[in-house]
């Protein structure tokens, strides 16, 4: 389908339309499967990627990134690149890239056009979330925010932390969402804020998209979050709610 | 209870005729030739005891049985065949000799085969028989058949008065009772050991208190005689679910809450299903999507119990579903005893849904990403207004795109209901920078949709 349009009064242009199914996010259960949610906000399907053995993961439109027991697997385009790793590692997902930081060493591994490789950045080990935007890493620690380069290493942001409690993500826009005091908590830079009451139990906040975030409760329900208009919206990934 | 143990013999084996000879039949299977006098175990007057016979032709030709039978009171000989019975050279027939004494006592008869004949002995000690009350009366209880408490429904009593009696001429004691804990309970025993007078009764009843539907069986001992006990029980009738929705918003795209609550509380246990199904509406595909939270699946059972107000699922009462996003009528169904209950959700066909909108640009692009939904799968039109830094609208009047036939074929060939992810990529001559906002609207045969304003 092309349909032609003007913009800036300068040229008919057109513009070429792409269909596909949405796709939401994937989890890694406490179960250890990893899921594929594919479909829209509170009307999704699950698809098993995993059975069993998987301890994080995430996908986006292009990559499936998982850890199992013992190694890392990108799965992209129907190839899979898989890297060892013993201890359980911060994972992001970005365009084009995937991050691996190795909480043991501060390593941090990055895939990108076909192969892992070594950044030269090193992190301190305690790291409580990641995200990837461009071919820069943001990586929330215990008492601070540090974004890096990836290929160069170079520290392009570094700021205090805001505080936050064990249960902490970074959202898509780089803002952090917090658990304290069974109050969700967002902080955009150093303000926080108060967006509303939290689930009781919940014991991990890992990223499904760039919205959107999974909020696993010790009970085994999850639940999807994100912050709009200063408030929490949420609602519960099928097959694990009220389990 | 069946009493299975070798009986006295006497040295004496001779067969019963030239060819014919009479074994017992011990439990591994052994033969043991039976000699002139049969001792039966004791048993209490009312039970019985069995002993397996075999009568084998040993010779090298053919024998006819022509007369198998007992004689004398509390003796009888059963599983016999038809007679007269051929037996080829080293085959057998087989039958059972019962002692069933009617009271305490000695007792004695005659097994008689082909005109030999075998004594045979039993005793029943003397010791109160077990009598229970029955359809007005009185009955004898036997180890040949279970003590019945009947068909009672789940949480009724059924009771049953029980006597020990003396026979004898003089006194007998009863000296335990035992029943283990479960359906049946003794709801009065006298003190033991009991001593009971001659042509004297001592009474005791039991009840049978099943707590859910089944069958229910187990052993009364007294004096370590063994009575079986039986009894069926069955579930009351569960109350009429009343099935309702929390909102009163009929629509695709969200998670809604069913709530289920019986009529009455419920009087027994018994299991309810819920089911749902899906037709979707003007013949679109199904909508996997439409599914209850709990299990991915649209089927729940639900495991009712006493005393229950409303179905719950681990607690909650609430029992989330998705309605997806297809346009057409959710059905829920719940199947309890024979009946079902039904409510229905219906959802319209409404105007696209869009969800989110993402802008990338690149120094001759511009991309645009929307995901959303349609539940009518009839989208025709996009119509995009793009907006200049200076605030005009570029080119002056929305973009329409007729994107009818691109979307018909998406659908026809999607499996995730009316959910779409479309990217379209603008080529721009010029500065992209100069672009600054867009605004969307989605057009479908139930309406149209505007996004709100997205910038960059």
């Amino acid at each position: 389908m092309r349909t032609f349009i003007f913009l800036l009064s300068i040229a008919p242009l057109c513009a070429q339309f792409e269909l596909r199914s949405p796709a939401f996010g994937c989890h890694a259960g406490a179960n250890g499967q990893l899921r594929l949610f594919q479909g829209v906000r509170a009307s999704l399907v699950a698809l098993p990627l995993l059975a069993e053995g998987a301890r994080a993961g995430l996908c986006n439109s292009q990559f499936v990134l998982y850890q199992s027991e013992g190694e890392v697997v990108l799965s992209a385009g129907g190839i899979t690149y898989a890297m060892s790793l013993a201890e359980s590692a911060q994972l992001a997902l970005g365009e084009g890239v995937a991050v691996v930081i190795s909480p043991a060493n501060g390593e941090i591994r990055y895939w990108q056009d076909g192969s892992w490789r070594l950044s030269p950045a090193l992190i301190d080990g305690s790291v409580s979330a990641v995200r990837v935007v461009g071919g820069k890493a943001t990586i929330l620690s215990a008492e601070r925010v540090i974004t890096i380069g990836l290929v160069s290493g170079a520290i392009e942001h570094n700021s205090p932390a805001p505080r936050h409690g064990p249960v902490v993500s970074l959202l898509g826009d780089g803002s952090i969402l917090t658990i304290v005091d069974e109050r969700w908590i967002h902080c955009v830079g150093s303000e926080c804020s108060d967006v509303g009451r939290a689930p009781g139990g919940v014991v991990s906040l890992t990223p499904l998209n760039e919205e959107w975030l999974a909020a696993s409760t010790e009970s085994g329900t999850v639940l999807a979050v994100r912050v709009k208009q200063r408030q929490v919206e949420s609602f519960f990934l099928p097959g694990s709610a009220q389990e | 209870m069946m009493l299975r143990f070798a009986p006295l013999l006497l040295a004496l084996t001779a067969p019963l005729s030239a060819e014919l000879t009479l074994y017992f039949i011990e439990t591994d299977l052994k033969e043991t030739p039976v000699g002139s006098r049969i001792t039966m175990p004791e048993v209490a007057a009312g039970d019985f005891a069995d002993l397996r016979l075999r009568v084998r032709n040993t010779g090298t030709s053919n024998e006819q049985v022509s007369s198998f039978l007992v004689r004398g009171a509390g003796f009888s000989l059963l599983g016999t065949p038809g007679l007269p019975f051929l037996l080829v050279p080293g085959m057998n027939l087989d039958a059972r000799l019962r002692f069933q004494p009617n009271g305490s006592g000695s007792f004695s008869g005659t097994l008689l085969m082909n005109g030999s004949q075998v004594l045979v002995m039993g005793r029943s000690p003397e010791a109160a028989s077990l009598w229970v009350e029955s359809a007005g009366g009185w009955k004898l209880v036997s180890n040949s058949e279970a003590v019945d408490f009947g068909r009672i429904q789940a949480n009724t009593i059924s009771t049953l008065h029980f006597s020990f009696r003396n026979p004898t001429i003089g006194p007998v004691n009863v000296r335990s009772i035992l029943l283990a804990p479960g359906a049946f309970e003794l709801a009065s025993t006298p003190a033991l050991p009991i001593v009971i007078a001659p042509g004297a009764e001592s009474q005791f009843a039991v009840k049978f208190v099943p707590v859910r539907g089944g069958v229910f069986r187990t052993t009364l001992e007294v004096d370590g005689r063994a009575i079986n006990f039986a009894g069926n029980a069955f579930e009351p009738p569960l109350p009429e679910p009343l099935l309702s929705f929390a909102s009163p918003v009929f629509a695709s795209g969200r998670q809604e809450a069913l709530s289920i609550r019986l009529a009455q509380p419920a009087a027994g246990n018994g299991v309810m299903r819920l089911t749902l199904t899906f037709t979707p509406q003007q013949g679109s595909p199904d909508d996997p999507a439409i599914q209850f939270i709990a299990n991915s699946s649209r089927t729940l059972s639900f495991n009712i119990r006493a005393g229950e107000e409303s179905l719950t699922w681990n607690g909650d009462p609430k029992i989330i579903f998705q309605t997806g996003t297809t346009a057409g009528l959710i059905r829920f169904t719940i199947a309890y005893d024979t009946s079902t209950r039904t409510l229905d959700f219906p959802i319209a066909a409404a105007p696209p849904h869009l969800e989110s909108a993402r802008l990338l640009r690149s120094q001759s692009t511009i991309s645009l990403t929307i995901t959303g939904f349609d539940n009518a799968r009839s989208i025709s039109t996009l119509a995009f207004t793009w907006y200049h830094k200076d605030g005009s609208v570029i080119g002056g009047a929305p973009l329409v795109s007729q994107v009818g036939a691109i979307f018909a074929n998406f659908f026809k060939n999607a499996a995730g209901g009316g959910g779409f992810a479309a990217t379209a990529s603008f080529p721009v001559s010029g500065a992209t920078t100069n672009v600054v906002a867009i605004e969307i609207e989605a057009v479908n045969s139930a309406g149209a949709t505007r996004a709100a304003r997205i910038t960059f």
